[in-house]
């Protein structure tokens, strides 16, 4: 099997099967991720698209290391951009509570998964935290990388939030 | 990486969440954004082109004139119309300023759109 350094090469040369080859490996990541940071699964995919063809239109400055970082590194700013759009400012605050992303009652993720409900009862930095760090993989260094927030606070976000999810999932649980 | 073992079964069940999620109408759905994104960028290329080509034969004749004595009736046509042409914008010289901001749109649409 061909790796990801490869087939992005491939993708710069204008090789579009290889590009596709790198959306199938890596879309469940993105648009895992997008869903759970807008809480929409529409926005969600509408996000991850964006985010692809973005990486599509910058396959060129990819210069190696983990693909997948770089395009949750993508995936983020396309988040922020379609905030800002919607003039909800992200504020970074571990007491501020969820910001909504528009969500509509039919078009919630997580309203039948634990996960996702104890996911949202986070606080927003925690939630994305956790979203880059637990469910997308991204290591404490690259997601630190990615939003620009300082290593020791992605770090203490990703434990008070691990620590908060679990007691959610334990609750929901035992109720 | 230590921390990360600690919550290394919460990202399994994140991971098999994602897993459901049918790649296939996805992928089809980018890989079309960017197939149309790429014929629109060649559509666009070839009609700056084309409009080029046509403001740079309409110099042709009164150069060739010069030099081969190239058929009076084919240089006076392409002359008139360049006379029209240059009469229109004259007229109403807005034209002009349109024709600058749409020219240098398509240039910088061009320059920064990746094939």
């Amino acid at each position: 099997m061909r790796s990801d350094p490869d087939l992005a090469a491939s993708a710069a040369r204008g090789h579009e099967a290889d590009f596709a080859e790198l959306v199938r490996r890596h879309q469940a990541r993105v648009r895992g991720m997008a869903r759970r940071l807008t809480g929409s699964v529409s926005d969600g995919d509408d996000i991850a698209q964006a985010t692809f063809l973005k990486a599509w239109q910058k396959i060129g400055s990819y210069a190696g290391g983990t693909f997948s970082a770089w395009v949750c590194t993508i995936c983020w700013r396309e988040y922020l951009q379609a905030r800002r759009k919607q003039k909800i400012e992200i504020e970074f605050d571990e007491t501020a509570e969820i910001i909504p992303f528009e969500r509509t009652q039919s078009d919630e993720v997580g309203d039948q998964m634990d996960l996702n409900r104890a996911l949202e009862k986070l606080s927003e930095a925690q939630r994305v935290c956790v979203v880059l760090c637990v469910a997308s993989g991204l290591s404490h260094r690259e997601a630190a990388e990615a939003t620009g927030w300082p290593l020791g606070t992605i770090k203490s976000h990703v434990t008070r939030g691990v620590a908060a999810l679990r007691k959610h999932l334990e609750s929901s649980h035992v109720a | 990486m230590r921390d990360q073992e600690t919550y290394s079964d919460l990202t399994d069940l994140f991971a098999a969440e994602d897993r459901k999620m049918d790649p296939a109408p996805f992928v089809d759905e980018v890989m079309t954004g960017i197939r149309r994104r790429s014929l629109f960028r060649r559509l666009l290329l070839g009609a700056v082109g084309i409009a080029g080509a046509g403001v740079a034969a309409m110099q042709l004749p009164g150069l060739l004139a010069n030099w081969t004595g190239l058929d009076q009736i084919v240089t006076r046509t392409v002359t008139d119309a360049r006379q029209d042409a240059s009469l229109v914008t004259s007229a109403d010289p807005i034209w002009l300023m349109v024709g600058g901001v749409v020219a240098l749109s398509l240039l910088a649409i061009t320059s920064w759109e990746r094939a």
